[in-house]
């Protein structure tokens, strides 16, 4: 028997959809999974149930709210795919602004007909049984979740960060150039994708396991001893996972 | 159930009284919060405007940064980033052509349901968008998420290997974009004309799409980037999130995208794809909407000839070995690009500590959802005498052709007719 599945966008760039049908392997994956639901791509979409649900984006409107909660009750596995899924991504870098005021930004005087609210990881509102973070997503670790949800597995654990991914590249630190790396407090998984090539992380894959409060407090000394302007560390850390703890906290508490 | 669109229509005898294309996709607000950010940052928080479109917001963001802040980049860089730019333009195409539009006009439901019955088409759509993909890794660092195209140039170069490789299974594919082509041609579109202006951006005897500074119309407009405000009205409706746009100067809707590009562009096509185009007897300009797609697969064989012929360039002069270099100073800066789905304007004011002030971004699909509900307004009296789900199909399909950057460009589209 087949996987019965659906995928759905909630507030996003729609690139974690779009980064599952780059996957090499989707003809296997096709093999595995029937895609029952998939607005982005099927004219006919399935009312349930499902085996699993794998959701792109924040949650930002009530009835988004509504919409993940349903999909719940339909589904057995529910996994979230993405950073803003996750962690609320770039998305909720408004929780941090007031909200009154950027609409009027963005919409003048004019008031829409639909509502905005903070944005929230959906984990927030639902039992979420896979994290799949990343902006967008690694392939690599969407296709170890998979095969654990195919075999009624625990979902994978990624205990390092960025940097001992980066190490194995060799090709230098850019914390020690003093560039503002987040390495250190992000979680791996990406093969070190950005500072592999020479660009600082930015942290799209959110906290690393071990960081704590106590843990980056030694991460913002190196970045201040730097002389990294005190005003770009907390934004940073709102970027793509300013919701989650620790970041919330150290946003909120050392700034 | 659920969506990011809906389209309203209220139709009393025989006649569209009023027509809604309602978007309540969830708003991001990127532009209020880049501003206090590094004029480093920009491109990369805002290419996640749009996942299917990531490169084309990252470099026009780039393009804009460097303008404020008075930096030249190398001709070496100019070309990788049109390199770049081509092949997410054809990344997007491929994704859009194959996976969006093509199941509505073979009767399938979707193409992952095609894979049975025609695994040659879809093999053909995942080896391209591979292809592509491969591409932007190698300049870029990945598809998805630009590592290396910064302010001033790139932090990590490819090799002279890594170009020859590519270059070889680009002049291979060739043969896979004269397919598509074919294929597009062969399908029947429905039969509609509505003649509007068309922009795009313009640059001496080129098809522009990274390069150029100036924008054109079939109306004769011919305008420097910066003034686009002068010539495109930005408007809030309050049934969508997305904005609308007018041109100024006719005060009415516009066409931005792969159809608006050759109906402006045309002559300067590759000669490849004007060979493909006398082939399949298709003439420009042409005022169909769903002929969209089969401009998109005629600028899939140009992009093909253009990253062959630019990766030629790149060879014979050899890469050499540049690193960015950028000095703050305060400054505005205006660029536009071709998106996939049409212009694109970044507009971004830095302060001398190299601080975002202001943030203005006008994406394709805010240009062209006016035009397409006009389109649909005029396209569904003609439709009437069809049985309903016809009726949807038709619409599905008008909106599909002009892929808006929403997902309500796929299957959302719940109509109502009231």
């Amino acid at each position: 028997m087949k996987i019965k599945t659906a995928i759905i966008g909630l507030t996003a760039c729609s690139g974690c959809q779009v980064q599952f049908l780059n996957i090499e392997a989707l003809p296997e994956i096709l093999d595995v999974l029937d895609i029952t639901y998939f607005p982005l791509a099927k004219g006919k979409n399935s009312d349930g149930p499902f085996d699993l649900t794998l959701i792109e984006g924040c949650t930002s409107t009530p009835e988004q709210i509504d919409e993940i909660k349903k999909m719940r009750e339909k589904t057995k596995t529910l996994v979230a795919l993405g950073t803003c899924a996750c962690f609320g991504g770039v998305n909720a870098m408004k929780n941090f602004y007031s909200q009154e005021k950027i609409e009027e930004e963005v919409y003048g005087g004019t008031k829409l007909l639909y509502k905005s609210i903070e944005a929230s990881p959906i984990s927030n509102h639902v039992k979420v049984d896979f994290c799949v973070p990343g902006c967008p997503f690694d392939k690599e670790g969407f296709l170890d979740a998979l095969k654990r949800v195919v075999m009624d597995k625990k979902p994978p654990k990624i205990y390092h960060n960025v940097c001992a991914e980066c190490k194995l590249n060799e090709r230098g630190c850019l914390l020690e150039k003093k560039k503002f790396c987040m390495g250190p407090v992000v979680m791996g998984g990406c093969s070190a994708l950005c500072p592999r090539h020479g660009y600082p992380c930015q942290g799209c894959r959110g906290p690393s396991e071990d960081a704590k409060v106590e843990t980056i407090d030694a991460f913002l000394k190196i970045l201040e001893d730097h002389g990294i302007p005190k005003e770009e560390i907390p934004r940073k850390f709102m970027k793509y996972a300013g919701v989650i703890e620790p970041f919330r906290r150290i946003i909120y508490e050392r700034y | 159930m659920e969506g990011h669109g809906s389209l309203v229509i209220d139709i009393k005898n025989r006649k569209v009284k009023d027509l809604r294309l309602n978007i309540f996709e969830g708003s991001r607000f990127f532009e209020p919060l880049l501003k206090g950010r590094g004029y480093d940052e920009v491109p990369e928080i805002s290419s996640r405007i749009c996942g299917i479109c990531v490169i084309a917001h990252h470099l026009t963001a780039v393009k804009a940064v460097e303008k404020a802040l008075g930096v030249t980049p190398s001709e070496q860089t100019i070309e990788l980033r049109k390199l770049l730019d081509l092949a997410g333009l054809v990344q997007s195409h491929v994704l859009h052509l194959y996976f969006l539009a093509l199941s509505d006009y073979l009767g399938y439901e979707s193409t992952l349901a095609m894979i049975g019955e025609h695994p040659e088409v879809v093999k053909r759509a995942l080896r391209m968008k591979k292809l592509a993909n491969d591409a932007s890794e190698l300049i870029a660092g990945s598809p998805m998420r630009q590592a290396t195209p910064v302010i001033g140039g790139f932090t990590s170069l490819p090799t002279k290997h890594q170009l020859e490789h590519l270059l070889r299974r680009m002049k291979d594919a060739k043969t896979d974009a004269i397919k598509t082509l074919d294929l597009f041609a062969s399908l029947k579109v429905p039969e509609f004309e509505r003649k509007v202006e068309c922009f795009a951006l313009a640059k001496e005897k080129t098809f522009a799409i990274y390069d150029g500074e100036q924008i054109a119309s079939t109306e004769g407009l011919y305008f420097p980037v910066e003034e686009y405000q002068q010539h495109i009205k930005e408007f809030v409706v309050p049934y969508s999130t997305a904005k609308h746009s007018i041109s100024v100067s006719t005060g009415e809707s516009f066409l931005v995208g792969a159809l608006a590009r050759i109906n402006v562009n045309k002559q300067h096509l590759s000669d490849g794809a004007k060979e493909a185009m006398d082939r399949i007897e298709v003439r420009f300009p042409n005022y169909n909407p769903y002929m969209n797609n089969l401009a998109q697969a005629l600028e899939i064989v140009h992009s093909i000839d253009q990253i062959v012929c630019t990766l030629e360039k790149l060879l014979d002069v050899g890469v050499k070995d540049e690193k960015p270099e950028v000095k703050v100073r305060a400054g505005e800066g205006v660029a536009a690009t071709e998106a996939p789905r049409g212009t694109l304007y970044h507009h971004y004011k830095i302060n001398n500590a190299g601080r975002v002030e202001y943030a203005n971004i006008i994406t394709p699909t805010a240009q062209n959802l006016k035009n397409m509900e006009e389109d649909l307004k005029a396209v569904v009296p003609q439709l009437l005498d069809l049985p309903k789900d016809e009726i949807v199909l038709n619409l599905e399909k008008l909106i599909r052709a002009y892929d808006p950057c929403i997902s309500c460009s796929t299957h959302f589209l719940e109509t109502k007719f009231v």
